[in-house]
């Protein structure tokens, strides 16, 4: 439904993306990850038909978006990050005009408003001026925006920007259910959200696909080791060469030593948990076991370092 | 790969190039739809008839200022109809500042002037209109010009003289534009042979009785004559006019009701004009500052009509009591309006017809009061009414009654009703609706 | 209806909801119903002279002026506000061309223009009421003014396309035409070659023919490709954005 191949936008000097290419089917909701300035909204731009790339091409149910732009943009609905809402009008003004501009039939418009009103949970607020609204509901209209017409395809820029948590797992319930019979393209960075949201990820980094894959799948590349920290009562070399002994422990580094004890990090091979084997080996030394605890790796950070150019383990 | 700003630019200016010539190609086939009322973009038929008759080249020469493009415009194409109306005539136009020599040569000084030449004889156009214009063409090469004598010597308006509220000067000039060569005469007892027209122009003291004889037996003998009388004339005017058959009520018109936007009230509009005599005036807006009005009498020889009347709301204060002390109609003395200023004598003879036209007012042919409404008209007309028989029929140029007598008139209630009908009320009634607007975002 | 005239009417029930419109209108009439009482005032006291070359020229040469002032105003908001507010790029996701988005906008200023200007009329029919006079060289007039606002609205249009700030918008249609206008004054250093070329151009000048009752088709021309250069400009001013970004 939606296709991006090899797609690639220049702008002057300046390469906005670079040999991009992703599907999304419809039944999926894929996110588009990467940190701000990856050219993720360059990319749905794209998609959405606002300009053309400079090389490759973006399929919107088959219609080239440069070839056939009317076409395509019929098939889709486009939420900018920024809601885009003239504020002095009303919900179903907006959205009325919305759907005469998508080629809804005059006789459909009505309905076709009253629909994405209830798609977007805004049942009842279709004669309030848009100006009276709050941040959560101004998003929300302008996710009606991009539904009214019901178009198969859907390409979201951060819909979950600037929503408080409450508001964002709203709406991230309501992208999953609205996936169930559309394609979804949704641009995030926040690698947390996109586990609860998508089926597929993509991330983005300076313009170029870093990765990609299932949340679940990409959640182990991006965490090559499972960590616990020890703390006992114990002198250090001492406590992290009987914990370098376990078997599954890769590597023992040392966080700090003072007073008699000390604070080891033990990284294992991924999916073993050696927390058991560790408390015995430092109760056989004859050590006071003061703290066993895993070190999660912040997915930020484990992103991050991806970013940074350390190579994914396999 | 082309940059797209260069790519850009260069379709800019394609089109740019493109516009241009369509501008450029209108430009070579110029069409016009003439709106005005007065046609002024195609020359009268007055005009084209002066040129009808024309047998030798014309030359005219424009001197322009650089600075003044739509003047210039303007100008350029007055002269173009001419140019288009008659192959005689041959047009160059110059600027002033860069052509010295050939200004020096012709005579001129001043910008937007033109001189119009026809073999040896030149005249200078101070201001391009088509009546000065025609009346240059008339002076070069047309019919020659009537010689008009204004009477001087018993206090009456000098063609000499430039004062505001006592100088015919301009009076002399707008004549001299329609063919009249305008020149005082002291005294009327000895008029020359070759006098077209006499004119009277509101003499304040007493004519001998020679000229007043003298200017009768001119009339008899088939001249033309007009006499301008304010209210108070002396005795010998009265008589004179009386032996053509009008007589001066001596009394003062007054228009208070009808008062002008902008006069005192006691002017009299002329609103009628005798379509008899003067065929094509389609209205006539004259204003005549301080006017009596006259009657028509039995007199020897003299065929009399009424020539001009004033509005239906003067009437006559008989005592002439304005503007000493504020009139108020009078019934049983004063008279109704509508009021007859100015009468048209006949006086058929064997070397045919005197014409005489009497007006009751003379201040209207004054620099202050000339360019007011319609006078200027009113003036040309009778000119043209008493001395050219063989007057061409046509309708005349603009500022020549068809054009002028459309001039407005409008009483000071009307103008209050202009002020807040036009001014006052649109853009009020919007800016409340702002207002409210505004106000209710706010409370929104 | 067509996607021009959703935009138009869109456009026309925002501008009409805000004071904005209706201060740049009641300013409108304010000044344009002055204009004409005083130029009137002058004509009855002075005239004599015929109607049209010594009212009806003054008034709408004076009508010009409102015009200038207030237009920019007008469009100054088209495009400009719809790029900071986000919903231009929003409207280049629905199945529109570029040139229906324009032509909305286009015509929806000139809607408003166009009520403004008939609202002018209410003067010369109250003077009609009072005197009637010849109508004629009052279409020419009108008519003038009517293409002279296409051309200002265009070139309005234009600026607005090219920038964010309203003000800036404004500014350079302001910048522009009074260019336009002065362009011609100092004939003197032009030069007297390059002088009647420029004098071809000059806005100003291709209005004063409508002012005096005439309907040059010189001037038609000139005030319609007027209208469209700028209109071509903005039009590949919206285009840019395949290689300029928003």
């Amino acid at each position: 439904m939606i296709e991006a191949r090899q797609l690639t936008k220049r702008f002057g000097g300046r390469t906005a993306i670079d040999d991009v290419s992703l599907r999304v089917e419809r039944g999926e909701v894929v996110g588009f990850l990467g940190p701000n300035g990856a050219g993720k909204t360059t990319a749905l731009r794209i998609l959405a038909g606002v300009f053309p790339p400079s090389a490759g091409y973006a399929l919107i149910d088959g219609h080239d978006v440069v070839r056939e732009p009317r076409a395509a943009r019929r098939c889709i609905g486009y939420a900018p990050e920024r809601p885009a809402l003239h504020t002095e009008m009303t919900v179903s003004a907006l959205l009325e005009f919305a759907a005469g501009m998508k080629d809804v039939p005059r006789a459909a418009r009505s309905g076709a408003v009253a629909a994405a009103l209830a798609d977007a949970a805004l049942d009842g607020m279709g004669a309030r001026r848009i100006h009276t609204l709050s941040k959560g509901f101004r998003q929300r209209v302008g996710l009606a925006l991009a539904l009214v017409g019901d178009p198969p395809a859907l390409l979201l820029d951060e819909p979950t920007a600037g929503l408080d948590p409450e508001q964002s797992a709203d709406t991230r319930r309501m992208i999953r259910r609205l996936g169930v019979d559309r394609a979804v393209l949704v641009s995030s960075h926040a690698l947390a959200e996109a586990e609860t949201m998508c089926d597929r990820v993509v991330i983005l980094h300076r313009g170029r696909v870093l990765t990609a894959g299932s949340p679940a799948s990409l959640a182990l590349r991006l965490r090559p080791a499972s960590r616990v920290d020890v703390e006992a009562a114990a002198p250090a070399e001492a406590l992290a060469a009987a914990l370098a002994a376990v078997p599954g422990v890769r590597h023992v580094g040392l966080v700090a030593a003072v007073n008699g004890h000390a604070r080891c990090r033990v990284e294992a091979a991924p999916g073993c948990d050696p927390r058991a084997e560790l408390a015995e080996r430092v109760a056989a030394g004859g050590w006071r076991l003061l703290v066993l605890a895993p070190v999660e790796t912040s997915l930020e950070e484990a992103f991050l370092a991806l970013v940074g150019g350390q190579e994914p383990d396999a | 790969m082309r940059r797209p700003a260069v790519l850009l630019g260069a379709q800019v200016a394609a089109v740019a190039a493109i516009l241009g010539c369509l501008v450029a190609l209108a430009a070579l086939h110029p069409r016009r739809l003439d709106l005005t009322p007065e046609r002024r973009f195609t020359l009268s038929s007055y005009t084209r008839e002066i040129l009808g008759r024309l047998t030798n080249d014309i030359r005219i020469t424009l001197f322009y200022s650089s600075q003044a493009g739509p003047v210039r415009r303007d100008m350029t194409d007055l002269l173009a109809l001419y140019r288009d109306a008659q192959p005689h005539v041959h047009v160059r136009a110059y600027d002033l500042d860069r052509s010295p020599g050939i200004a020096k040569r012709l005579g001129v000084s001043a910008y937007n002037t033109a001189v119009v030449e026809a073999g040896e004889r030149r005249e200078q156009v101070d201001v391009v209109t088509e009546e000065a214009v025609t009346g240059a063409i008339l002076a070069v090469a047309g019919t020659p010009p009537v010689t008009t004598y204004f009477v001087v010597g018993h206090g009456e308006h000098d063609p000499r003289d430039d004062g505001e509220r006592t100088g015919a000067s301009d009076a002399a000039r707008a004549l001299a534009a329609e063919g009249f060569r305008v020149q005082a005469l002291e005294g009327a007892a000895a008029l020359p042979s070759d006098a077209g027209l006499v004119v009277l122009a509101g003499p304040t003291r007493d004519l001998r009785s020679a000229e007043v004889d003298a200017l009768v037996a001119a009339v008899a003998a088939g001249g033309k004559l007009i006499v301008l009388a304010d209210p108070g004339t002396p005795r010998s005017v009265r008589d004179l006019v009386h032996r053509f058959g009008v007589e001066l009520a001596d009394d003062l018109v007054v228009d208070e009701r009808g008062q002008l936007f902008g006069t005192d009230g006691l002017s009299a509009r002329v609103t009628y004009m005798n379509e008899a005599l003067i065929a094509d005036v389609p209205e006539v807006r004259a204003l005549l500052p301080e006017a009596q009005s006259m009657r028509l009498v039995d007199a020897a020889g003299a065929n009399a009509d009424y020539l001009a009347m004033t509005a239906d709301t003067t009437w006559a204060d008989v005592d002439r009591r304005a503007p000493d002390t504020a009139p108020a109609f009078r019934p049983g003395r004063d008279r109704h309006g509508p009021l007859p200023v100015a009468a048209f004598v006949r006086v058929p003879s064997a070397h045919g017809d005197g014409r005489v036209v009497v007006v009751g007012d003379s201040d209207f042919v004054t620099i202050l009061y000339l360019n007011v409404l319609g006078n200027r008209d009113l003036l040309l007309t009778t000119a043209e009414l008493v001395a050219r028989a063989d007057a061409v029929a046509a309708a005349r140029p603009a500022a020549q009654p068809g054009g002028t007598f459309s001039a407005l008139t409008l009483t000071a209630r009307d103008a209050r009703l202009v002020f807040w009908g036009a001014v006052v009320l649109p853009s009020a009634t919007l800016l409340l609706v702002a207002l409210a607007l505004a106000r209710r975002r706010r409370f929104a | 209806m067509t996607k021009a005239v959703l935009v138009c009417r869109r456009e026309l029930v925002a501008m009409c909801g805000g004071p904005l419109a209706w201060v740049l209108g009641g300013v409108f009439l304010l000044l344009t119903g002055y204009f004409f009482y005083s130029d009137l005032a002058l004509f009855v006291l002075v005239g004599g002279a015929n109607q049209t070359r010594g009212l009806w020229r003054f008034v709408f040469l004076d009508y010009r002026l409102v015009a200038l002032l207030v237009l920019p105003l007008v469009t100054m908001r088209l495009f400009a506000e719809e790029r900071k507010l986000g919903t231009l790029e929003l409207l280049w996701t629905y199945p529109v061309r570029d040139g229906e988005l324009l032509t909305g906008k286009f015509l929806a200023a000139l809607v408003l223009y166009g009520v403004f200007l008939a609202a002018t009329v209410v003067g010369p029919c109250i003077l009609y009421y009072l005197h009637p006079f010849a109508v004629t060289p009052l279409l020419a007039g009108y008519a003038g003014m009517a293409l002279l606002g296409v051309a200002f609205i265009a070139c309005g249009t234009a600026a607005s396309t090219i920038t964010e700030n309203q003000i800036v918008a404004a500014l350079l249609t302001y910048a522009v035409l009074v260019f336009s206008w002065f362009a011609t004054w100092n004939e003197a250093a032009i030069g007297e070659r390059l002088a009647p070329a420029l004098l071809q151009l000059s806005l100003f000048d291709h209005f004063y023919g409508f002012a005096q009752g005439v309907i040059d088709s010189r001037d038609v021309v000139y005030l319609l490709a007027f209208a469209a250069f700028f209109l071509f400009l903005a039009l590949r001013s919206l285009g840019a954005r395949t290689w300029r970004g928003l």
